[in-house]
């Protein structure tokens, strides 16, 4: 993920130099999870593909304008949205997806378990619990935790409020968080205590 | 009321863990996880858990964005000639030192949790290369040394200021040192506030690296009997040059702290321990860049908590706190069980004497010492 000041880098170096090496970093960067947020609404992967390669286009030909863009980040992911939008009503005939609509998988964390502080059956328990999440819940944990936004930003994103956002998100760490329990409970091993 | 208590904790977490929370919710959730240990401990494996990411898969994007670039040209809006800009890119990426840096603070801070608590598992393992001392003018420099026991305080010309740990010898050249010469040398720990001047930066010398900083406030812990060297940065930011990397520099970043390891015999044993995360192996050395230890959630840093006549220690080996206790009670401490030296201890203490500190932790760990003047053995 890129810091906030990285991305403002590159945003000034796109808008005033027509930076191509800038303009790179940028789509590596950003590439991915656009796509996979794109496939979310779209469910299609050629289709996904699709949309991130306009978004991107437009941003290079719009590129004078980009300094006028407060929240690049953002305007990446709503950008990716509308264009998503478009898409919906051209090849299915349809305006929106809503939340419950949408679908991902979010990508499992599967480091290597002799380098984690967690046990590997604990990683597995993580991510069942995850993938079990409803897709509201999941799309909304899925952007905060892999994609770094924050709430105001996915609820200008999404259309929803921040309330909705901090009510999913306690739902799903305490999915989490029970199925953490879940292992501890039956090792029992009681945490260091502070004096 | 248990339940209720426990959805207010998920809910508080959530926000802890996406730094959406506010001072006095964290102050709750403080207070409600002393009050249920086991979601404390969950906490702490989330927090993991959280700094986690799934694999990036470069060369898919890098592949990808081939494919868009050569879009782009056949549209126009790029024009063929620049192709070579298009593999410039590429190899930029590949090779750009402050992009790999940058990947590797990232997997770094990823490990911070498991980083620090192995990170103390080094920390006594005895030295036994000799230590080259930085170079120092040898005829006008000015030394200021502190025995085990004390530690002291002092201004320099330009309005630094530096607290001195236990043990530790700070040089400089008395006559040059100013506004146009800022660089010390420093063995043992010390804490430095440096007063800001763009122009002339502050260099610190230590047996293994150099830090340069332009105003800033961190820690330096280089003892020559302990395995690790560590910068802790409060606020600011500096630069830190290994003395066996002279062309890398690494950057850290307020509330970073950074830890060298220095001597090749400790990787296998890294290599062993289940609970080490990206370590980055370079010759000669392993450095990490960790968060600072923060106890209790209030202001309090374990890794400066010196400075303000505090020994702290949060979850630390039994041999890293007997090595703290050492230099702050002028004692020497001999642990004779090899299982103990790994016990992890917490503890905090100001106007305490060593036994009533041993005293206090034997509350949480089991073990018997005695004390014969300033030899203190202890045993299962």
């Amino acid at each position: 993920m890129l810091a906030i000041e990285e991305i403002k880098d590159l945003q000034k170096r796109i808008a005033v130099a027509d930076d191509q090496n800038a303009f790179g970093q940028l789509y590596v960067a950003f590439m991915p999870k656009l796509f996979q947020f794109a496939q979310s609404i779209i469910k299609s992967k050629e289709l996904a593909e699709e949309i991130v390669s306009d978004v991107f286009l437009k941003i290079w030909q719009n590129r004078a304008n980009l300094s006028n863009i407060d929240n690049f980040r953002l305007y990446l992911y709503i950008s990716t949205k509308n264009t998503a939008f478009n898409y919906l009503s051209r090849h299915f005939r349809r305006e929106v997806v809503s939340l419950d609509e949408m679908s991902l998988s979010l990508s499992s964390i599967s480091y290597n378990p002799e380098q984690m502080l967690i046990t590997s059956e604990v990683i597995n328990r993580i991510n069942n619990a995850i993938a079990m999440l409803p897709p509201r819940c999941k799309v909304i944990f899925k952007l905060v935790k892999e994609d770094g936004l924050k709430y105001n930003e996915i609820a200008d994103l999404l259309n929803i409020s921040v309330k909705t956002i901090d009510s999913q998100m306690a739902i799903a760490v305490k999915k989490i968080g029970n199925a953490i329990n879940f292992d501890l409970k039956k090792e029992v091993k009681p945490p260091p205590r502070d004096l | 009321m248990v339940n209720n208590d426990l959805d207010r904790i998920w809910e508080l977490m959530s926000r802890k863990l996406t730094n959406e929370i506010l001072f006095a919710e964290l102050e709750e959730l403080e207070a409600l996880l002393k009050l249920h240990p086991l979601e404390a401990y969950s906490l702490e494996i989330m927090e993991d858990f959280w700094q986690s990411h799934p694999a990036e898969n470069r060369q898919y994007s890098e592949y990808k964005y081939k494919q868009f670039f050569l879009r782009m040209q056949n549209e126009g809006l790029i024009s063929k000639n620049t192709e070579d800009d298009h593999e410039q890119l590429i190899s930029s990426v590949d090779n750009k030192k402050g992009f790999i840096l940058r990947n590797i603070r990232k997997s770094i801070i990823a490990g911070s949790i498991a980083v620090l608590s192995i990170a103390a598992v080094f920390i006594f393992l005895l030295n036994t290369n000799s230590i080259n001392t930085a170079e120092i003018a040898p005829n006008k420099a000015s030394e200021i040394t502190t025995k085990n026991g004390s530690k002291t305080y002092l201004v320099l010309a330009d309005g630094t200021k530096v607290w001195l740990n236990a043990g530790s010898k700070l040089s400089y050249d008395a006559d040059k040192y100013g506004d146009h010469f800022r660089e010390v040398s420093l063995i043992g720990e010390a804490f430095f506030d440096v007063t800001k001047n763009p122009e002339k930066p502050f260099i610190i010398h230590t047996s293994n690296m150099d830090i340069k900083v332009l105003g800033t406030a961190f820690n330096v812990r280089c003892y020559p009997n302990e395995k690790k060297t560590e910068t802790s940065l409060v606020r600011g930011r500096i630069e830190v040059t290994l003395k066996n990397r002279p062309s890398e520099k690494i950057y850290l970043k307020p509330n970073e702290k950074l830890t060298l390891i220095n001597d090749n015999i400790v990787a296998p044993a890294i290599a062993n321990n289940k609970k080490v995360k990206n370590l980055i192996e370079i010759p000669d050395a392993l450095v990490t860049i960790g968060h600072l230890t923060h106890l209790n959630l209030d202001s309090t840093i374990v890794e400066t908590s010196w400075v303000e006549n505090k020994l702290e220690f949060r979850s630390e080996a039994f041999e890293d706190v007997a090595s703290k206790m050492e230099k702050w009670y002028a004692v020497k401490i001999y642990i004779m069980d090899e299982n103990l030296k790994k016990e992890h201890l917490t503890g905090s203490f100001e106007t305490e004497t060593v036994e009533q500190a041993l005293s206090a932790l034997q509350y949480t760990t089991k073990f018997k010492f005695t004390i014969n003047k300033n030899a203190i053995t202890i045993t299962k």
